[in-house]
């Protein structure tokens, strides 16, 4: 049976972390029958370990729903969004799937960091936003005062807004009428040719890479041959079908709808978020919004255990099967060894990247000083492309270097204006305009390096504006710059693993900040050991790790010689975990902890 | 007095040595940074505790008496001299009983300054103990009290000369370092007075904050400062000097003696040798196997009680690795260091071929020396790093 595309809702739904955002997504796929009570717990926004723990979500699991009102059945899609900067586009893709969203503000709380955030994300896709005030059933919740201050901090209006309780169940009937009442449906023509957004990928063991698709236009089915527009890959429908929340294979999808397309693709990096899939015979053209996504910030890895390169390889292409958007290549160091060459998304993208490789396959890995690719010209007049420091050539040789930028857009209520401008200017930023989107809200546009914002300008903006200001970015190109390479020195012995490019004005101030940090993570060891900054031969930083002087049981009778033997043994397995550098052992944590110096 | 004029030792002697260490899990008070087994309890207790200690000692004996004779009797704690004299009476005389044991053997009791009088004194001595260890701590009334200690000096002095009217001259004194608030100053009292009073073994004991001590809360909340390592370095240091031009030798780490006057008991376990613990959560290494009986003294009393099995909680034979490393890490805290002969006897390896360069390192890098008789020893600044340079050693 076709459903009509006026009874199709496709929405997402945003809050700030902890506001309800999964209760209500169980609660509503109860109420609409989707799932019976008893196993709905963790069945929509099911994924990774680290993404629960980190409280963000980066996977995105879309469900379907039936709901009958006024006598008609509405097929109600939902479509979950991530929310950190690093994954901006993957949430604007899907988005882009929805024309609505439901913005979750807890009635307690109110207005909060991420709530702002997040919605400008949905208004900037043109989405219907509603209000849903959540934690009704809380004796301190005030829903008349957050109404009000969604009002005037948000500027939507909130006065119909359902106040419910997720937990309890309380009012949910309100939103999913809201849902069928004001959100509009999709449009599209099923007789159009095909138009296929996809707006997330998986990796299935036995299907292989799956697109997750909002179909715009047109109609697919199990057979069609189609196109990704993009790639220019073709494939051959093996099947299609929806999410309930668990996949169901249907008959074919058409305008409106939201499901997924397995045709036999081998990896999820033969699927680009944000293509257009559409029939090969009878091609539409490509939708907008398009991004091939680039890493924009590498970095080495290395095995801790020299002899599990071959491991950490597996490692890579297995993780690279449902996460196009890591890059690796071999990497040699003279200081680590064997390791690869990482390209990420941001630097969560690298955290995530390196507690999976721990987690799902016990690899103790060392990520050196991340970096972004600068152009290096020599004096000849050939261009090279950097993006490791190791790789810098002599200073001599060098005419001058490029580094890319960005354009930046930043959303956020006037009152944190200052501190943006504060932030953005510190960081090399160049302040290019500011518009008053309505009085609770500015949008303002700076042109940054982006190696200033891979490091922790993401957090440094969430803690400058309370977190109540957006980020988005684009690569906006490259521009000269003073740039060089700093490197490390320990115990007199260069240490390539640590060394990095800064800005000259800034080599000064990192390099300090960075022997001061290894100086606090560097254990003392039997002798006393220089850390040193150089640029060229000029030591330019200097801290000096002492030697241990005292570290000894002063009693070892009967039960302490257990006692000892356990203190042996730890002390045995964490110098297996430390990396020798020369002569010196460094835990691999010396190297995580300088990733987040500013 | 020896153990054959009491006419008790009917025990035929087995071919092989072993230490025995009875634990005594009792005091009056509890000191502040004491993470001992042991605890304040009442006669009855300490009576119903006797009774599965010494059944312990007979079912251990059946184990052991026909291959082992005792070679050395330390009982320790706790207090044991916070008991009545005759819980120690019975105490070795049952071991008398049920074990050979030498003519020569070292009996050592523990003792407070405060909670053995003359009587006791004698008691002892008459039941065979022939070596006191005294839990001096510190000389500065001021610190004694913060540790939570309850005798005075004078206290100290007063049992020195009850022991010696006896004839006893082997006589230990611990002392701490590094505790909260002690400086220099107090050190160099205390081992003035040791010096003056001759006591020939003194044991020197750097603090180590324990946890689940008082002084471990104490340390935690702020109200007291552990001392900084250069500090206790240089109390360290002035204890090792001062000792040495006093004619004292430090044997290990954290104990110096008037020759002769070394501890035979706890040089075996530094030796490797075997010991056998008895009581509440002593350990043993006997046979290569290192086992300990539970800390829980319910479950030590129901045990005997109900079951007469002895309640050991861990054990562990020790590989051929282990072994290696213990003797190492062992002989590294003694006087001698490693006696490279021995163990490349003991383990048909040599340790300086097979760790050639670490070990040539650690010789340049002035942590240990070589000495002509083919012995790895540390030199002072090894000793203070110790732990890292075992680590250098056996990883």
């Amino acid at each position: 049976m076709e459903t009509k595309l006026e009874n199709v809702r496709n929405f997402s739904i945003i809050a700030h972390i902890d506001h309800g955002k999964t209760t209500l997504a169980d609660r509503l796929m109860e109420f609409t029958g989707t799932v019976a009570k008893r196993d709905s717990k963790e069945q929509l926004l099911d994924s990774m370990d680290i993404e629960r723990e980190r409280g963000i979500t980066i996977k995105l699991t879309p469900v379907t729903m039936k709901y009958n009102k006024d006598g008609k059945e509405y097929t109600l899609n939902l479509i979950d969004t991530p929310g950190h900067v690093d994954f901006t586009y993957e949430v604007s893709r899907s988005l882009a799937a929805c024309e609505g969203a439901l913005l979750i503000v807890d009635s307690t709380q109110g207005v909060q960091a991420q709530t702002l955030a997040n919605f400008y994300l949905a208004f900037e896709n043109d989405l219907e936003v509603l209000p849903v005030l959540n934690k009704i059933d809380l004796p301190s919740a005030r829903p008349d005062e957050i109404k009000k201050e969604i009002e005037d901090i948000i500027g939507i209006p909130a006065d119909e807004a359902p106040c419910i309780s997720a937990k309890t169940g309380l009012n949910i009937k309100d939103v999913l009428d809201q849902i069928v009442d004001q959100i509009p449906p999709p449009k599209g023509d099923n007789d159009a040719p095909l138009q296929a957004l996809i707006f997330d990928s998986y990796y299935d063991n036995y299907k292989g890479a799956v697109c997750l698709v909002r179909i715009m236009n047109g109609k697919v089915k199990t057979g069609s041959k189609i196109k990704m527009i993009q790639t220019g890959k073709e494939f051959e429908v093996v099947e299609v079908g929806v999410f309930k929340p668990k996949i169901e294979r249907t008959e074919e999808l058409v305008a409106g709808d939201v499901g997924y397309i397995s045709a036999s693709i081998k990896t999820v990096s033969d699927i680009k978020v944000g293509d257009t899939i559409t029939e090969l015979e009878n091609q539409a053209p490509a939708l907008p919004g398009y991004r091939d996504i680039q890493p924009v910030v590498y970095s080495g890895i290395f095995p801790i255990d020299g002899e599990k390169y071959n491991a950490l390889k597996d490692a890579f292409e297995k993780i690279k099967l449902s996460d196009a958007s890591l890059s690796f290549t071999p990497e040699t160091s003279n200081a680590l060894g064997y390791g690869f060459r990482c390209g990420f998304l941001g630097l969560l993208h690298l955290e995530i990247i390196s507690e999976r490789l721990d987690r799902e396959f016990g690899l103790d890995v060392i990520t050196t000083m991340p970096s972004v690719t600068y152009r290096v010209y020599s004096k000849k007049g050939e261009m090279k492309e950097i993006s490791n420091p190791s790789d810098m050539p002599a200073p001599d040789s060098i005419d001058y270097i490029e580094e890319p930028y960005i354009k930046a857009n930043i959303y956020s209520p006037p009152q944190y204006v200052g501190a943006i401008m504060d932030l953005c200017i510190g960081k090399r930023g160049i302040y290019k305009d500011m518009q008053y989107l309505s009085e609770s809200r500015v949008s303002m546009n700076f042109e940054l390096p982006l190696c200033e914002v891979v490091y922790d300008f993401f957090d440094k903006l969430k803690s400058s504006t309370h977190g109540y200001a957006s980020f988005d970015y684009e690569i906006s190109g490259y521009q000269k710059s003073d740039m060089v390479k700093v490197d490390m020195l320990l115990n007199g012995d260069p240490c390539d693993a640590l060394s990095l490019i800064a800005h000259k004005t800034r080599a000064y101030e990192r390099s300090r900040a960075i022997t001061e940090k290894l100086k606090e993570v560097v254990p003392r060891q039997l002798f006393e050991i220089p850390i040193q900054a150089a640029i060229g031969g000029k030591i330019i930083a200097r801290e000096t790790v002492k030697a241990m002087r005292k570290d000894v049981i002063a009693k070892c009778y009967g039960g302490d010689v257990t006692r000892k033997r356990k203190l042996l043994e730890k002390q045995k397995e964490g110098k297996k975990k430390m990396k020798k550098l020369g002569s010196v052992e460094l835990p691999s944590e010396a190297f995580l902890s300088i990733l987040k110096i500013d | 007095m020896s153990i054959n004029e009491i006419g008790v030792n009917v025990v035929e002697s087995g071919k092989n040595t072993l230490s025995l260490y009875v634990h005594i899990p009792f005091c009056n008070s509890k000191c502040n940074y004491c993470a001992f087994i042991s605890m304040v309890a009442t006669e009855d207790d300490k009576t119903r505790y006797f009774k599965c200690l010494l059944e312990e000692i007979k079912l251990q004996s059946k184990k052991y008496r026909k291959e082992y004779t005792v070679s050395s009797i330390y009982i320790g704690g706790g207090t044991p001299s916070c008991l009545d004299y005759y819980y120690i009476r019975d105490l070795l005389s049952l071991i008398y009983k049920n074990f050979a044991v030498k003519n020569t053997a070292e009996i050592t009791i523990e003792l407070n300054p405060n909670s053995a009088d003359k009587t006791k004194i004698r008691e002892y001595i008459l039941s065979g103990v022939n070596r006191f260890s005294i839990g001096l701590q510190s000389t500065n009334p001021k610190i004694l009290k913060m540790m939570g200690r309850t005798h005075t000096v004078n206290d100290f002095v007063n049992t020195v000369s009850a022991i010696r009217e006896y004839g006893i001259k082997n006589i230990s004194a611990d002392i701490i370092i590094g505790y909260p608030g002690q400086k220099m100053i107090d050190i160099k009292d205390t081992i003035a007075f040791l010096t003056k009073l001759e006591i020939p073994h003194i044991s020197s004991y750097m603090l180590q904050v324990e946890d689940g001590t008082p002084l471990k809360l104490m340390v935690e909340n702020g109200s007291l400062d552990p001392a900084d390592d250069d500090t206790v370095i240089s109390m360290y240091n002035y204890i090792y000097e001062t000792l040495a031009k006093n004619g004292y030798e430090r044997y290990e780490f954290s104990n110096f003696a008037k020759p002769t006057f070394e501890s035979f008991h706890n040089s075996s376990y530094w030796f490797g040798k075997d010991y056998l613990g008895v009581g509440l959560a002593a350990h043993s290494y006997m046979n290569g196997v290192r086992f300990s009986n539970t800390e829980n003294i319910i479950k030590y009393v129901s045990s005997i009680e109900q079951k007469q099995e002895i309640p050991v909680e861990t054990s562990k034979e020790l590989t051929m690795e282990e072994k290696k490393e213990e003797f190492i890490m062992l002989a590294l805290r003694t006087k001698d260091g490693i006696d490279l002969a021995k163990y490349r006897t003991t383990f048909n390896e040599n340790l300086v071929l097979v760790k050639k360069d670490k070990i040539a390192k650690l010789i340049v890098d002035g942590f240990l020396i070589l000495t002509e008789k083919n012995h790895l020893v540390c030199t002072n600044k090894g000793f203070l790093v110790l732990n890292k340079i075992i680590l250098e050693i056996v990883s």
